[in-house]
């Protein structure tokens, strides 16, 4: 018989944060915590001893779980020194640490603490230092958990989000809300780190990434206004031409795995251009509507780009040393392939075109969502 | 027992609006020939369909005003319209004060209200005149858009002519006007 054990006791605000530290990592709904980001509340100013102790057993075990949750667990193959290596996530390569700094804990201490509800009167996030890669995926966690709530706003505005390139990849959605990455903030620098030290990352997040980026397109057609399709099209665009050329610096371009699968998954049903513009097909001066219209495109028109290196691929001989990557950028293109591409190009002329703006049945475009994925 | 005062304050608001709306979009010259030639090829279409040519530019404005602008060697179209007009508003409003001593500082701040409605409805006005301008801009961009690809249909196929002249005899041509096909036999 087990013997009784007398219960872990915390502060009150300290089991706030390991509630909201369980929700990141997927161990309760982010329903059951929106009240606490939302509203402010008092912390102490350290955590004791046994909720640090809590909080470390929660990441260690939540971590990897979740990685796995949102896509690790899928067979799926990836480069490595220029092989390919298939499985899952924990099958292709040994355990990868992931180390938590202060980051992270001055991370969750601001989401119990701050009003996220509120954005005008919620201090941003402030911490000195660089987070590491660990402290990155906790930020995209609470990108996801903030804009589950409904309550992302403050994250937009503060810099500590907008400098992580792990939290653009993922939400450009939710950190475009303001304005589009300024140089500063997406840096070339910080992607290439992200590549080399956090590949394992974005191996683990290939599926939840793409579910992200169709959420971002699916929701173009009830964008109502101009100026907000235009930052969204904007930030996309930005952040696939920076990844796709830090990729290609570090010759990991099956990491944009995620974009081809998102858009094969798109344009299979050969959707009209109205399902990206429906929200804008007739709102404001043609002007506007014209520059809205062509942000709408933006992952349309960023496949030119493993376009181009699909056209590269196809002449890599097989006694080269690319061909086992060659041969998996032509395996994920497939999801796309020639004739979706001839599609994105057409939808992206269309979007282009004059008559774009002469739009006589709004309701009329075939919606490629009528199948519930994942 | 009080008495109060009545204000009474009118202002004029006379403004002259413009309003302007356009778009841009790329026509695709195929490279069959010199891109000079093309252009060439492209502004004899375009004259047909009463453009004017300008250099590097043919340009159309017709009757409502509208005007579209060809970049014969860039392939910009460009379709502008542009509206003016004098909008003149007149209102007046009407307030009450007890004290005297209010009555200039009421005065002012009635004022003040009345220029800042007036100033709301110019906007207005100038929204609407400009939601004139799109509509009438829409109903015309699919007829121009038409136009400009049949004219760059007819400018590649005179294109594919010469070019077909210069590899060797042409023996013969077939045309079909409602496909756009073309095929040209030529003799080298």
């Amino acid at each position: 018989m087990t013997a009784w054990k007398e219960p872990l006791r915390v502060a009150q605000s300290e089991a706030d944060l390991l509630t909201v530290a369980r929700a990141m990592v997927g161990g309760m709904s982010a329903e059951a915590v929106e009240p606490l980001l939302r509203q402010e509340r008092p912390m102490a100013r350290k955590l004791g001893p046994t909720a640090m102790g809590l909080l470390k057993q929660t990441l260690a075990r939540g971590v990897a779980l979740e990685l796995g949750r949102r896509g690790g667990w899928r067979p799926s193959r990836h480069l490595r020194q220029g092989e390919v290596v298939a499985g899952r996530m924990w099958q292709r390569q040994p355990p990868q640490p992931l180390a938590f700094s202060p980051w992270s804990i001055a991370l969750l201490r601001w989401l119990v603490a701050s009003p996220l509800a509120v954005t005008t009167t919620c201090q941003p996030l402030s911490v000195k230092g660089a987070p590491t890669i660990a402290d990155q995926l906790m930020m995209y966690l609470a990108c996801d958990l903030a804009l589950r709530c409904d309550c992302g706003g403050p994250l937009a505005a503060s810099l500590a989000f907008r400098q992580s390139p792990l939290c653009w990849i993922g939400f450009p959605d939710l950190l475009g809300r303001g304005q589009p990455p300024e140089p500063d903030e997406l840096t070339g620098e910080a992607l290439d780190l992200l590549v080399q030290q956090g590949a394992f990352l974005l191996e683990a997040l290939q599926q939840d990434l793409c579910r992200r980026w169709i959420e971002q397109e699916r929701a173009k057609r009830d964008v109502v206004k101009l100026e907000r399709m235009v930052a969204l099209g904007q930030c996309q665009r930005a952040v696939l031409e920076r990844l796709a050329a830090a990729l290609e610096r570090s010759d990991r371009r099956d990491l944009l795995g995620f974009a081809l699968e998102a858009a094969g998954w798109l344009l299979r049903h050969r959707p009209g251009p109205i399902y990206w513009i429906r929200g804008i097909a007739q709102v404001g001066a043609l002007s506007a509507r014209q520059r809205a219209f062509r942000e709408a495109a933006a992952l349309l028109e960023a496949l030119q780009i493993p376009a181009r290196w699909v056209e590269e691929a196809q002449g890599v001989r097989f006694f080269d040393d690319e061909y086992a990557a060659s041969q998996l950028l032509l395996a994920q293109w497939e999801q796309v392939g020639a004739e979706g591409l001839a599609h994105a190009q057409q939808l992206v002329q269309q979007i282009r075109a004059l008559d774009a703006f002469v739009i006589e049945q709004v309701d009329g475009a075939a919606a490629p969502d009528q199948e519930v994925r994942q | 027992m009080s008495r109060s005062y009545r204000i009474s304050v009118s202002e004029t608001l006379r403004r002259h609006v413009k309003v302007e709306d356009g778009v841009q979009t790329q026509v695709e010259l195929l490279a069959i020939l010199p891109v000079q030639r093309m252009a060439e090829l492209l502004a004899a279409e375009l004259e047909q369909l009463g453009f004017e040519r300008d250099g590097q530019l043919a340009r159309r404005t017709d009757e409502d005003g509208t005007e579209v602008t060809v970049d014969l060697e860039q392939g910009t179209v460009t379709v502008r319209l542009a509206a003016e007009a004098d909008v003149e508003l007149e209102r007046k409003r009407t307030g009450s004060v007890y004290d005297r001593k209010q009555q200039a500082g009421a005065e002012q701040q009635l004022r003040r209200q009345l220029r800042e409605d007036l100033e709301r409805q110019a906007d207005a006005r100038q929204e609407e005149l400009r939601e004139e301008v799109t509509q009438q801009l829409e109903r015309k961009l699919r007829d121009i858009q038409q136009a400009i690809d049949k004219a760059v249909n007819r400018a590649s196929a005179s294109a594919l002519k010469e070019k077909a002249a210069q590899l060797g005899e042409i023996e013969e041509i077939s045309e079909d006007t409602e496909t756009g096909s073309l095929t040209i036999r030529v003799r080298v």
